[in-house]
């Protein structure tokens, strides 16, 4: 911490930075219905951070009113496999007035694969 | 009955959607009763009324954008008052055969003509009975 003094007045500046990305969350975003931040305003913001990379799901609930999911992981699960996940594990704890971000890592697993002997 | 098209309003106010909902409040103070929201390119993306902004605290207009129920020149004024009435709105958007925008038809303007028609009518009543 550095202080600097003048006649009169003692400054403290508590002086810290690291480095972030934007838009600052990787997965999914789950927007609460009473937030302040809107569907449109939201995924105009991503359009131009992170063009195409975000799908815009409207909901129909109480609680939720849009999420974005990454393209990514749509890619390697269908959609509505995560938006079961997330009303049952995610939704039930969102409020009205927040917006969440949600960590949604899918890792693929195979149990065995079988090749057809092509000798 | 006639229909709508000499009451369409089509000079109505203008607001860029990504505009603060805080300025566009200020606008309502000032008297503004309906905003004609247009993106970038100058296209209509809605109206928005005072009720639509407090219904949904949002940041910005273009958020706060409802679904109103979409009238044409030809519904007659009876039809448009009573989808207004039905969908508990004061405002509704008129579009043309292209769907482009025309214009904005108020609950009020609506009103004020059942009303002259119902005294013209009064009126012809008691001639006819004099």
């Amino acid at each position: 911490m550095s202080s600097h003094n003048t006649d009169q007045t003692n400054f403290q500046v508590k002086l810290s930075f690291q480095e972030i990305n934007l838009p600052p969350f990787e997965d999914i975003l789950v927007v609460g219905s009473m937030s302040k931040q809107g569907r449109i305003g939201l995924s105009k913001t991503f359009d131009y951070l992170v063009p195409m990379s975000f799908e815009m799901i409207e909901i129909d609930e109480e609680d939720v009113s849009v999420i974005f999911i990454n393209r990514k992981i749509l890619k390697k699960m269908p959609q509505q496999k995560v938006m079961e996940i997330l009303r049952d594990k995610v939704f039930p704890f969102v409020s009205q007035d927040e917006i969440l971000k949600v960590e949604f890592k899918v890792i693929v697993n195979y149990e065995a694969i079988e090749l057809k002997n092509s000798i | 009955m006639m229909n709508i098209e000499a009451l369409i309003e089509t000079d109505l106010p203008t607001v860029y959607a990504y505009t603060s909902t805080e300025i566009v409040k200020r606008k309502f103070l000032d008297g503004q009763h309906v905003l004609k929201v247009i993106d970038e390119q100058d296209q209509f993306m809605g109206i928005v009324t005072a009720k639509d902004i407090f219904r949904h605290p949002y940041h910005l207009i273009a958020d706060c954008i409802q679904d109103k129920p979409a009238l044409r020149p030809e519904h007659s004024i009876y039809e448009a008052t009573q989808i207004l009435i039905q969908r508990q709105e004061d405002v509704a958007p008129v579009f043309s055969e292209r769907n482009e925008f025309i214009g904005a038809i108020f609950k009020d303007n609506l009103t004020e003509y059942l009303l002259r028609y119902c005294i013209h009518l009064e009126n012809q009543v008691r001639q006819q009975q004099i």
